[in-house]
């Protein structure tokens, strides 16, 4: 009965954090007071042009195709009820094209580079971490450290930006823009995909490289708590072996915050590849959005914000839903 | 055991991983079931970098008349022109046309189509075509674009054989065929689609894309292989009617590679210095930064300045001429007393551009014109830089120096400036802004996203900076958008509209004798145009600033024979990708070497 | 425990200064992180000063003051940038406009937060309830995502304007931390011990868990502000960054726009990324040295 209460609070939470959202969502970029289709229409114009007197017909036509004629009240109505039958509807700038076409064709970027880097660096971060906080490692741990600690501090994108100086410009190592070489067209080869995992190095690289130490931190203030538990002095009393204490007392114990951690977290790894997709030209969702922005794509924008706030937060759900079945701890206090 | 649950969980991890690189190509992306391409090498390939920076439309959309479509992004390239426009020889290329002529009062219009031309599916391209594509845009009456222009002034249209059509216009109309056909800049003229496959779709929604098919049927060289959100493929077909009648030599290339650009500058220009890219538009310190990095790169003025080639859309500063303080031909004297051009040119523009002292560019056409007014251009020196005078004009608008050295009107109230530009202004707009703080005008500059938005409404508080109309070749259409038939404040005229709502009875009275006047009437044209002069430049309703150049980086590695003015052709057109015209430069391309 | 100890120390009489100051250095010695962090601020701080001190004049940040695309000289140790902005003032000024949005927007964010976390706790109940709700929303929505749809609507900001605009999400995550710990405190014996001594609700929060909390409400002070920069860096950079007023975000936008790294213009880029990355270090530093000091347990030193 209590799991049950448990489970539709839960549930409830989730569809209160989509609709909030989804709300503000409508609003903000409403607040604006620009009128994007118009500007769209002017912008193209802008290289020269002769009489194009029909243009206010057109923007009539295109408001009434996407429903800005009607009374902002009306069209939250209708966002909400598109929203809620997961209709993202059509784009502005790339009309006839749908939001989830465009978002379609972006995710599968955005969402390979997040999960790769995202695995490197949680598990370089927590190995590092747990060396450091546990007293017997060697030296040469301690001393890499510090360094690694300070790349944490800095933004994603500007170790991005210095990385594609000196990669790309500099060294001519790495290309240092796009999702893969101009002129190749998607397609299912090795070769193909040699290529997405060569331009995908440097963006990657300074996303593992500035959160590696966010995990590292994380990680060894949770063990040097664990090493002050009395069971470890007990372990060690009984003649255990370090490597065993380390990975049965210390590890064991501290995997599961450490993944907590990782679920509130996504949500700011999301945030710092907006802008190193952008940096690097990389065709993912960020830069989508960067562009969707300066395009005021009123659809485009929603449906990122939007897809981007349902996924984290149904990954938060089943990450509340799961850690107590994996720790008993947690399900025992439940 | 805890052991193997971290081994556990890091075997799982590398499973994902692994799942999500696999996964990678298969959940991807729509356009990855497109027909697989042939591969042709780099040497047999011509790679252009759109100039469109975020505004890659539906790439999937070939029907230029469709809701949502775009000529700018390479369908410059896939369709073809009756003509072709050269600005700055100020002469007419006959493509699909072999001519045309008027009547005598410019009401009724012949043209002539070279019966040689075919579709790319072999269908003949003939005056039925014609007919339907326009007979559709009038009866859709604003429905889609063009549609209004054209429903405004045609009457009729009609073939009288297969290779002439006839089109009578409700006006007299003179410059019909330059306006509709005319292919120049993004300006006004749209291609001619096939009626065997147009007819019965909606031109509003059809998209005209189908690689299966072979669509787009058009009857220009390419065949279009690959097109997605990143860039756009087109094959160079053996039959293309232009190089099968002996018009044209065949294409040089086998490939058109059009790129969403999208790259920021440093990117585009690394891309330029290792030839991985054939043509861009680059910013003056990136154009400056490959000329000297390579020697394999040339620009419109070959590798010296200005290196660009200039827009129809001259510099201006635009101000609200309806709403004070605007309204005083003082103050906005003052303002272009105030602005030194040779110190915004050599900063901001690191001396690609020039200044300008009219509101439209010199090309060939119109600089006749220019140079006809030296005693005019004299007496009201429009690019005259005299804080002196700037300061004995502002006291003539009624201000006063307060204690700050600021400029403030009779009840102490300090002018206030806000400049609105838009991104190519931004470097200018600082310094404008510097040098109008130093001669005590508080000025602030900033970019909106809607700045064409507002300026096309009149709505923003005081400046803007931007391009007048296009004007290609005749004062005529120069000078119409500052006329009071082209004032609306509630924007319905916007483009071409009239942006400062400068408004001059005699002015407009001289504006409308020359839209009857054929504009290769110079002889009538010029007196009018003196007088009309006459009546602007003392009253200066908006400020020129300079011309707008843009320069487009032509790498002379793999391609020559680019539209530069010490090239093998010279400047036969503007070799913008974005624009129209681009054609001609696809069409006149020969390798690197040959001759 | 740890927190009473510090509670002790804070609510101690002041002992005579040298002491004091001793007792301060020989605290920081065992605490490095903490020493390093504010030695990086004093090298911001001495920065400034050395600007100060050589810039003829600060006006110099604006465009058209001094000869373009000069690099760093005895007379201008910045270089100078395409539009004749001496840049050694325009940093000077770039950080103290930075770290004022930071400060500015670091202090609402985590006055916002306390008096937050203080009314949930005191009313309790349905008032509590929302305060977490509308965090626990907060916290799932990307904040990066907000800021610029808001930079966006209002272009062309102020500083403070700007300070406001970030701090707009700077509250949320301290609202939620300093939240958890006045309820844990709440329940401690010293609360119950007050209460039945007859303390209102609003004495023991001045007087027996404000001061408890004050390492941690400091902790979080300094993690707003790292916040705070992060987003007012992130939206300069994309070009939504005050207008007229230097910030450090606002240099690099520059440099993107104007091409600097292509341009060979190396001091243009360098000085201010320099200093954004020594911000940050200090600003972490700061925030270790204050976590070992808000729990002992992390002390690396004994």
């Amino acid at each position: 009965m209590e799991t049950v209460k448990y489970l539709v609070r839960r549930f409830a939470f989730l569809v209160l954090v989509v609709f909030a959202a989804g709300t503000l969502n409508f609003f903000l970029p409403r607040l604006t007071g620009q009128d994007p289709i118009r500007s769209r229409l002017l912008d193209e114009m802008k290289n020269g042009a002769s009489f194009a007197s029909g243009i206010s017909d057109l923007v009539k036509v295109y408001d009434e195709k996407f429903g800005l004629d009607l009374p902002l009240w009306h069209q939250y109505l209708n966002y909400l009820g598109d929203m809620s039958r997961l209709d993202l509807g059509q784009s502005f700038t790339s009309y006839p094209r749908t939001v989830a076409q465009l978002i379609g064709d972006a995710l599968p970027w955005t969402v390979g580079l997040l999960t790769v880097t995202t695995l490197v660096s949680f598990a370089l971060g927590s190995l590092l971490g747990a060396l450091v906080g546990w007293p017997k490692s060697p030296a040469w741990i301690r001393a890499i450290a510090p360094p690694v600690f300070t790349l944490a501090a800095i933004p994603y994108y500007l170790l991005g930006l210095a990385m594609l100086w000196l990669f790309a410009f500099e060294l001519h190592w790495l290309p240092g823009s796009g999702g893969y070489r101009i002129g190749t067209i998607p397609s299912h080869t090795w070769k193909f995909a040699f290529d997405v995992l060569q331009h995908s190095v440097l963006p990657a690289l300074s996303i593992i490289l500035s959160s590696v130490g966010f995990w590292a931190l994380s990680m060894r203030s949770m063990m040097v708590g664990i090493t002050s538990q009395d069971y470890v002095a007990m372990a060690e009393a009984k003649g255990l072996t370090n490597r065993t204490i380390l990975v049965r007392y210390g590890l064991r114990n501290v995997m599961l915050p450490q993944i907590t951690a990782l679920a509130l977290e996504l949500g700011y790894v999301v945030s710092g590849t907006i802008l190193v997709e952008v940096v690097f030209t990389y065709p993912g969702i960020g830069l989508l959005l960067f562009n969707s922005i300066k395009l005021a794509d009123f659809p485009v924008i929603q449906g990122i914000v939007f897809t981007l706030i349902v996924s984290l937060a149904v990954a938060t759900l089943i990450l509340d839903l799961a850690l107590p079945f994996l720790d008993p701890r947690i399900r025992r206090r439940a | 055991m805890s052991g193997r649950w971290i081994a556990g969980l890091n075997q799982a991890g590398m499973v994902v991983a692994f799942a999500v690189g696999i996964g990678l190509s298969s959940l991807v992306p729509s356009y990855a079931d497109d027909p697989p391409l042939a591969d042709v090498a780099r040497q047999d390939t011509l790679i252009v970098g759109s100039w469109a920076e975020n505004a890659w439309k539906d790439p999937t959309l070939y029907n230029p008349f469709a809701i949502g479509s775009s000529l700018v992004t390479g369908q410059g390239s896939v369709w073809e022109g009756l003509a072709y426009w050269n600005a700055f020889k100020d002469e007419t290329i006959f493509w699909q046309a072999s001519g045309y002529e008027y009547n005598d009062d410019f009401t009724q219009l012949t043209i002539h189509l070279r019966p040689e031309v075919k579709w790319s599916d072999g269908q003949p391209f003939t005056a039925q075509d014609v007919v339907f594509t326009m007979q559709s845009l009038i009866d859709l009456n604003g429905k889609v674009r063009f549609s209004k222009d054209l429903a405004n002034i045609t009457k009729s249209v009609e073939a009288t054989d297969d290779h002439t059509v006839v089109i009578k216009m409700k006006a007299p109309a003179p410059r019909y065929f330059f306006n509709f056909f005319t292919w120049k800049w993004n300006a006004g003229a749209f291609p001619i689609v096939p009626k065997h496959i147009f007819e019965g779709q909606d031109f509003a929604t059809f998209t005209n894309y189908d690689l299966q098919k072979k669509w787009p049927i058009t009857t220009g060289p390419f065949n279009v292989v690959a097109s997605n959100a990143q860039q756009k493929i087109f094959d160079t077909r053996d039959d293309w009617w232009a190089s099968v009648s002996g018009l044209n030599h065949p294409l040089a290339f086998k490939r058109e590679v059009f790129l969403a650009a999208g790259t920021d500058q440093t990117v585009r220009s690394q891309m330029v210095v290792n030839g991985d890219i054939d043509i861009t538009v680059l910013a003056p310190a990136a154009a400056i930064s490959v000329i000297q990095q390579t020697p394999d790169v040339t620009f419109h003025s070959g590798r010296k300045p200005p290196y660009g080639y200039e827009d129809t859309y001259t510099q201006q500063l635009f101000v609200p001429t309806q709403t004070a303080p605007f309204n005083s031909a003082d103050l906005r004297w003052a303002i272009s007393y105030y602005l030194d051009r040779k110190q915004i040119v050599s900063v901001a523009w690191m001396d690609t551009t020039t200044p300008a002292p009219v509101p439209y560019p010199d090309f060939a056409g119109l600089k006749k014109y220019t140079d006809s007014i030296p005693d005019l251009l004299g007496k009201y020196n429009t690019n005259e830089y005299n804080p002196a005078k700037g300061d004995e004009r502002m006291k003539a608008a009624g201000y006063t120096k307060n204690a700050d050295g600021m400029w403030a009107d009779a009840s102490g109230k300090q002018l206030k400036l806000q400049i609105a530009g838009w991104d190519e202004w931004d470097a200018t707009g600082e310094i404008v802004v510097e040098q109008l703080r130093r001669a005590g005008i508080e000025a602030t500059y900033s970019d909106p996203p809607d700045a064409a938005d507002q300026l096309a409404r009149a709505q923003y508080t005081s400046v803007i900076a931007d391009g007048a109309q296009g004007a290609f070749r005749d004062p005529y259409e120069a000078l119409v958008p500052f006329t009071c038939a082209r004032t609306d404040p509630s924007g319905v005229r916007v483009v071409g509209g009239n942006k400062t709502q400068w408004c001059n009875a005699d002015f407009d009275a001289l504006v409308d004798q020359m839209a009857l006047i054929d504009p290769s009437n110079e002889a009538a044209l010029m007196p009018l145009y003196r007088k009309a002069m006459e009546i602007w430049l003392p009253d200066l309703p908006s400020i020129p600033t300079f011309e707008w150049m843009h320069n487009i980086a032509m790498v002379t590695k793999y391609w020559d024979c680019w539209p530069t003015v010490d090239g093998k052709l010279g400047e036969y057109v503007n070799e913008q990708p974005r624009i129209l015209g681009f054609g001609l430069v696809l069409h006149n391309l020969c390798r690197a070497g040959s001759n | 425990m740890a927190d009473a100890t510090i509670a002790n120390t804070t609510n101690e009489p002041r002992k005579a200064s040298g002491s004091a100051v001793k007792e301060v250095l020989g605290y920081l010695r065992r605490n490095p992180a903490l020493a390093w962090g504010i030695g990086l601020i004093l090298l911001l701080v001495l920065f400034f000063v050395f600007a100060t001190l050589q810039v003829s004049s600060f006006t110099e940040y604006r465009p058209l003051s001094v000869r373009p695309r000069l690099p760093p000289s005895l007379q201008y140790p910045l270089g100078t940038d395409t539009q004749g902005r001496n840049l050694l003032a325009l940093n000077a000024l770039g950080l103290l406009g930075t770290l004022s949005i930071g400060l500015g927007a670091g202090f609402i964010g985590v006055v916002v937060a306390t008096l937050l976390a203080f009314i949930g706790a005191y009313f309790g109940g349905r008032i509590d309830a929302v305060i977490r709700l509308v965090v626990d929303i907060g916290l799932s929505i990307p904040t990066i995502l907000l800021l610029v749809i808001i930079a966006i609507a209002f272009h062309g900001l102020t500083l403070w304007q700007m300070a406001l605009v970030v701090s707009m999400t700077a509250w949320i995550r301290p609202t939620r931390i300093i939240r958890s710990q006045v309820l844990s405190l709440r329940e401690r014996a010293y609360v119950e011990v007050a209460r039945m001594s007859g303390m209102g609700g609003l004495e023991i929060i001045l007087k027996e868990l404000l001061p408890n909390l004050m390492p941690l409400i400091f902790a979080n002070f300094v993690a707003s502000i790292t916040h705070a920069i992060l987003a007012s860096i992130g939206l300069e950079a994309l070009g939504l960054g005050p207008a007229d007023n230097p910030s450090l975000g606002t240099i690099i936008y520059r440099v993107i726009l104007y091409q600097g790294i292509i341009q060979g213009l190396w001091w243009w880029w360098l000085a201010p990324i320099v200093l954004i990355i020594l911000i940050f270090i200090a600003l972490f530093l700061i925030s270790v040295g204050l976590d070992e000091l808000a729990d002992p347990r992390l002390r690396t030193t004994s």
